[in-house]
C-alpha cells in the first residue's frame, strides 16, 4: 500500500447571515434501500460459482526458471501490465498517465478528474469539488475523497479538503500519473477515504535529466510559467521546481440574481482573479527520499458567496499549504522491508470578505491555521512467495487548529479558537492466494481519535481470473469520516458537540475483460450506503448535524483500447440509477448519467498527436429544487513532440462548442446555478534540456 | 419483489413498475454474470506478460554469451543490464531478474536516456523507435562488448545483435552473429539453434 495521505478538506466557512438554502421536501416513500442486500446476494452467488471449479493452474513462481525451449513455447498474457496492475489491485482503480495528461492538455487536476469514470467536477469560482459515483453534496469541501502525492496526505487539518483545482499543490507537469481507487479506503488511510483515493505520483529526477522549461498562455489573461531542474547530484537524485500562475479571469461575469441597480446590475467586474506559486524539491538516495511541497494560491471570488457585498474586488479567498516528507524504505533479507515515514505539514488560509454593516461595509477576516506532525512504520513481509502481509502503525497530531474571524473596523471579534487534536492508527493489510487465481484480500485498521474515539473500518476484496481473459474483483468495505474541526467549532452555537463520524458501507463488483491486445472492457457495479452524514442544519441553516442518509447504486462501463501506431480510445458510461437520500439531500447535484470520450489519434509521424477529450454531465437537481440542464464540453488538443530541436508545442480548445453550462450552487450563494466559462483556448510550450 | 417486504407501498402501482425498473439492471446484470461460463475454465500453458517474458529472455541471453574479461573491469563488477530511452518494462525487469547472478556477477538494472550513457553496460535493450534512432543509438555503442537486444523486429538489419520478434503471442528472436562477434561477444550454439533466423551480416 501506499502511505500517509488524508484529505485535506478545508471548509472556510464564514459567519454569515444570508445562508438561504430552500427547503427540500422531496417526499420520497421510504424503502428501496435494499441494493446492498442484492448485492450481498449478487456477491454470494458469483463467489460460489466461481469457487466450485477452482481451476489448478500450473505456473511456476520463478519465471527465469524456465529454459529456453519453454520460454518460445510461452504464450504471451493478453493482459498488458499497465491494466494487469490495476487488475490486481483489490479495487477498482483507473491510471492517468502523463502521456494522456499532455495529449489531452489538461491544466488542473481537477481537468484530469474530469475525464475519469464516474467522476464529475462542480466549480464555484472559489473551489473545485469532486463528485464520485452521483454524490457531491454542495456545501461541502470534497471532504470523502482523499488526496495524497506520493503517498503524503494533502487533506487539510481544517477543512479537510481535498483541493484539484488551481489550488492544487503540485503543478500537472510534474505529475508522472495519478492512481485513481474508487471505493472504501480507510481500512487503509482512514478519516476521508469514504469514496475514494487519488493518489498523485510525482516525476523523477532522471526522468528530466537536466532543465525544463515551460511556459503557456490563455484565454482570460491567464499565463503560466515553470522552470524544473533534475539530475543526480552527489549520488542524490534531486528534482526542484517552480511554477508561477496567473489568471485575470473573465472581465465581466453576470449573475441575475444580483441584477439590481445596487449590486452594479448582477456585473461582476475583474473580480474573477487568480494566481499561484508551486514549488516542490524531492531529493532521493537509495531508500531515502525527502520531499518538500509549497503552494499558495490567492482567489477572488466574484460570487457574493456567504452573504459578501457583490462587485467588491476585496472579497478573496488565500490558501497556501507546505509540508516535509522523509521517508526510509529498505529491504530486510529476501522477504520483509519496513517503511518508516515522517512529515510536519502546515497549513493557512486567509479569507478577506466585504459585508454590508450598520455604517458602511466592513470587512471581515477570516483566518486558518492548521499545523501536524505525524509518523508512520510499515512493514511487508512474504511468505513463501505468495502470501503478502503489510502491518502499520501510523500517529499524527494536529497540534494546531486554530480559526479566527473578525471585523476590521469597528473591531468585533466572533471567533477564536484552537482545537488540537489527533489520530493513532494500527492497520493491517494481507494478500492471501487461495487455490487457482483466486485471491483473498483482507485489511483493517482501527483509528483513534479523542473526537470520535475508536473507529474501525475493514475492508475485504476477492480477486479471481477465469482464463487470461476475464477478471472479476468483490469489495466489500466500510469506511468513514471524522467530523472536522471547522465543522465542530466554527458555529458554535448551532452544532451539537455531539458531532459524530460518518459511516459508508460500500459493495462493489468488477468485472475486467480483455478482449484483444490493448482492448479492455471494465464494469463495474456498486452500492454505497451512506449513515449519518454530516450536513448542515437544517433548522438554522449554520452549524451542522447527522442527519444525512443516502443509498445509492450504480453501475459503470468503460472501453479502452489502445493501437500499436501509438492511438488510444477511451469510452465510458455510469449511470447511477438508484439515488436515495432521506430527505433528497443525496439527490442534488447527483448526475444519473455520466459519459466520457478521449480519443488521440497519431499524424503522420508518431511526433504530432490530435486528441478529442469529451464530458457528458446528466441533469443535476439544485438546492432550490431546479435542475441544471446536461450538457457536453469538447476539448480538443494538438500536441507536436520536438517540433523545434527540444521543444514541445501544444494548443487546446476547451469547450470548443462554446456550450453554455451550469454548476448547481451551494448553500453559501444566492444563485442557484453558476454559469460556468464559454470557450477557452490555451497555447503551450515545454523545453526539455535534457532531450527525452 | 418479497425482497421489499414492508417498505413496499402497494396503494402505488407507479411504484410497482419502478421497483421492477430498478431491480431489472441487477437481475440483468446477475444473469448476465451466470451465463458467463465459469465452469468451463480452460487452463491451457500459462501466460506471462509481454515483458516478464522478455525479462526472462534476457536473462538466458545473458547466460549463453560470453564476455571478454575487459567488459568487467575491476573484476567483482555486478552485470549491468541497461534500458535506454524508458523503462518499457515498467519496473518487471528488477522484479523478474534483478535478484538472479549471471555467470558469477549479480545483476543490477539500470535506466539510462541515452545510448551514449550505456556504455559501462553488459547488455543494453533498446526499444521499438524510428530506425534512424536505432541505428543512431547501436553506433553510439560502437564495437564495445555490449550486447544488444532490441524490441523492434528490425533491429538486426540496423547493426543490433538480437532481435525480439513476436508471432501471434509467442515470443521469438533474431540473431545478427555479425554484430556479435564484432564485439568481441561470444555466443552458445543453443542459442543461435533457438533463434527464428541468423544474420552474419
Amino acid at each position: 500500500m501506499s502511505f500517509g495521505g488524508k484529505i485535506y478538506q478545508k471548509t472556510w466557512l464564514r459567519r454569515s447571515s444570508a445562508s438561504r438554502k430552500s427547503p427540500i421536501e422531496a417526499n420520497l416513500s421510504p424503502g428501496f434501500s435494499h441494493s446492498p442486500r442484492l448485492v450481498r446476494y449478487l456477491a454470494a452467488t458469483a463467489f460460489w460459482a466461481a469457487i466450485v471449479p477452482l481451476p489448478a493452474q500450473q505456473r511456476p513462481a520463478d519465471i527465469t526458471e524456465l529454459s529456453l525451449p519453454d520460454l518460445l513455447n510461452t504464450p504471451i498474457s493478453t493482459a498488458s501490465r499497465f491494466s494487469q496492475s490495476s487488475m490486481e489491485a483489490p479495487a477498482s482503480v483507473t491510471v492517468v498517465t502523463r502521456e494522456q495528461i499532455q495529449r489531452s492538455g489538461y491544466r488542473t487536476l481537477a481537468d484530469i478528474l474530469r475525464g475519469v469514470q464516474g467522476f464529475y467536477i462542480t466549480y464555484d469560482r472559489q473551489y473545485s469539488y469532486v463528485g464520485v459515483r452521483g454524490f457531491s453534496n454542495p456545501g461541502d469541501y470534497n471532504t470523502r475523497i482523499l488526496l495524497m502525492v506520493d503517498g503524503h496526505r494533502l487533506n487539510d487539518t481544517i477543512f479537510e479538503q481535498a483541493m484539484v483545482g488551481t489550488e492544487f499543490t503540485i503543478d500537472v507537469d510534474l505529475i508522472d500519473h495519478v492512481e485513481i481507487t474508487r471505493g472504501p479506503a480507510s481500512s487503509l488511510y482512514g478519516t476521508n477515504a469514504v469514496f475514494g483515493v487519488i493518489n498523485v505520483i510525482t516525476r523523477k529526477a532522471r526522468d528530466l535529466n537536466g532543465v525544463e522549461a515551460a511556459s503557456d498562455a490563455g484565454s482570460f489573461n491567464t499565463y503560466r510559467g515553470r522552470l524544473s531542474y533534475g539530475r543526480e547530484i552527489a549520488g542524490i537524485q534531486t528534482l526542484l521546481s517552480g511554477t508561477f500562475y496567473g489568471s485575470q479571469g473573465p472581465k465581466r461575469l453576470y449573475y441575475p440574481e444580483y441584477d439590481d441597480p445596487s449590486t452594479n446590475n448582477g456585473m461582476a467586474s475583474h473580480a474573477d482573479d487568480d494566481q499561484f506559486i508551486d514549488l516542490l524539491a524531492t531529493l532521493s538516495r537509495r531508500g531515502l527520499r525527502f520531499q518538500a511541497a509549497y503552494n499558495a494560491r490567492e482567489k477572488g471570488d466574484p460570487t457574493g458567496a456567504f452573504g459578501d457585498v457583490f462587485n467588491d474586488r476585496r472579497n478573496r479567498e488565500a490558501d497556501a499549504h507546505g509540508y516535509l516528507d522523509l521517508r526510509y524504505e529498505r529491504s530486510i533479507g529476501n522477504s520483509s522491508s519496513l517503511l518508516v515515514r515522517t512529515y510536519f505539514d502546515r497549513y493557512m488560509y486567509d479569507g478577506k470578505f466585504v459585508r454590508q454593516g450598520d455604517n458602511g461595509r466592513v470587512l471581515n477576516k477570516d483566518f486558518g491555521r492548521g499545523e501536524s506532525f505525524g509518523m508512520e512504520l510499515q512493514s511487508t513481509t512474504r511468505l513463501r512467495d505468495r502470501y503478502r502481509f503489510v502491518s502499520g502503525f501510523e500517529y499524527r497530531n494536529d497540534f494546531r487548529q486554530e480559526v479566527t474571524n473578525y471585523d476590521v473596523s469597528p473591531f468585533a471579534s466572533y471567533l477564536k479558537y484552537d482545537h488540537p487534536t489527533f489520530v493513532a492508527a494500527p492497520y493491517i493489510e494481507s494478500e492471501i492466494p487461495l487455490r487457482g487465481s483466486f485471491l483473498l484480500a483482507p485489511s483493517i485498521r482501527v483509528d483513534y481519535n479523542p473526537r470520535v474515539g475508536w473507529m474501525t473500518s475493514p475492508r475485504l476484496a476477492f480477486r479471481f481470473s477465469q482464463g487470461d481473459r476475464d477478471h472479476f474483483k468483490l469489495v466489500f468495505g466500510q469506511s468513514f469520516r471524522s467530523p472536522n474541526a471547522y465543522e465542530l467549532y466554527y458555529y458554535p452555537a448551532y452544532t451539537s458537540s455531539t458531532l459524530r463520524a460518518e459511516r459508508n458501507l460500500a459493495w462493489e463488483g468488477n468485472w475486467d475483460r480483455e478482449f484483444s491486445r490493448g482492448f479492455f472492457l471494465s464494469t463495474a457495479l456498486y452500492a454505497n450506503r451512506m449513515r449519518n452524514f454530516i450536513v448542515t442544519n437544517e433548522a438554522s441553516t449554520l452549524g451542522f448535524e447527522n442527519e444525512g442518509k443516502m443509498d445509492t447504486a450504480g453501475l459503470e462501463t468503460t472501453f479502452q483500447k489502445k493501437w500499436l501506431n501509438g492511438a488510444t480510445a477511451i469510452l465510458g458510461y455510469s449511470n447511477t440509477f438508484q439515488q436515495l437520500g432521506d430527505d433528497g439531500e443525496g439527490k442534488i447535484n447527483s448526475p444519473k448519467h455520466l459519459g466520457k470520450l478521449n480519443a488521440s489519434i497519431p499524424l503522420r509521424t508518431k511526433k504530432v498527436f490530435a486528441t478529442i477529450d469529451a464530458q457528458y454531465i446528466g441533469r443535476r437537481a439544485t438546492l432550490a429544487q431546479n435542475t441544471v440542464s446536461p450538457y457536453t464540453t469538447l476539448n480538443f488538443t494538438l500536441l507536436g513532440r520536438d517540433i523545434f530541436g527540444r521543444l514541445d508545442l501544444s494548443a487546446s480548445l476547451y469547450n470548443a462548442l462554446d456550450k453554455t453550462f451550469y454548476d448547481p450552487g451551494a448553500e453559501q450563494h444566492r444563485q442557484d446555478a453558476l454559469r460556468q466559462d464559454g470557450r477557452s483556448f490555451r497555447v503551450k510550450l515545454i523545453w526539455h534540456g535534457g532531450g527525452r | 419483489m418479497f425482497r421489499f417486504g414492508l417498505h413496499f407501498d402497494l396503494r402505488r402501482p407507479l411504484a410497482v413498475w419502478r421497483v421492477w425498473q430498478r431491480m431489472s439492471i441487477w437481475i440483468g446484470v446477475l444473469g448476465w454474470l451466470s451465463l458467463t461460463p465459469l465452469r468451463a475454465v480452460t487452463v491451457d500453458a500459462p501466460g506471462y506478460d509481454e515483458y516478464q517474458l522478455k525479462a526472462a529472455f534476457l536473462f538466458h541471453f545473458a547466460q549463453l554469451t560470453t564476455w571478454p574479461a575487459s567488459a568487467f573491469p575491476s573484476g567483482d563488477e555486478s552485470f549491468v543490464i541497461c534500458t535506454v530511452n524508458g523503462d518499457p518494462f515498467d519496473g518487471s525487469l528488477e522484479k523478474t531478474i534483478g535478484s538472479k547472478k549471471v555467470q558469477g556477477h549479480s545483476i543490477k538494472v539500470a535506466h539510462v536516456q541515452r545510448a551514449a550513457e550505456a556504455h559501462s553496460c553488459q547488455m543494453v535493450f533498446i526499444p521499438a523507435l524510428q530506425r534512424g534512432e536505432m541505428s543512431a543509438m547501436v553506433n553510439d555503442l560502437g564495437n564495445l562488448p555490449i550486447l544488444t537486444v532490441g524490441d523492434d523486429e528490425s533491429f538486426t538489419q540496423y547493426g543490433g545483435m538480437i532481435a525480439f520478434r513476436r508471432e501471434n503471442d509467442r515470443l521469438r528472436f533474431d540473431v545478427n552473429l555479425g554484430a556479435i562477434t564484432k564485439s568481441n561477444l561470444n555466443v552458445s550454439s543453443m542459442l543461435l539453434s533457438l533463434a527464428r533466423a541468423v544474420s552474419t551480416r
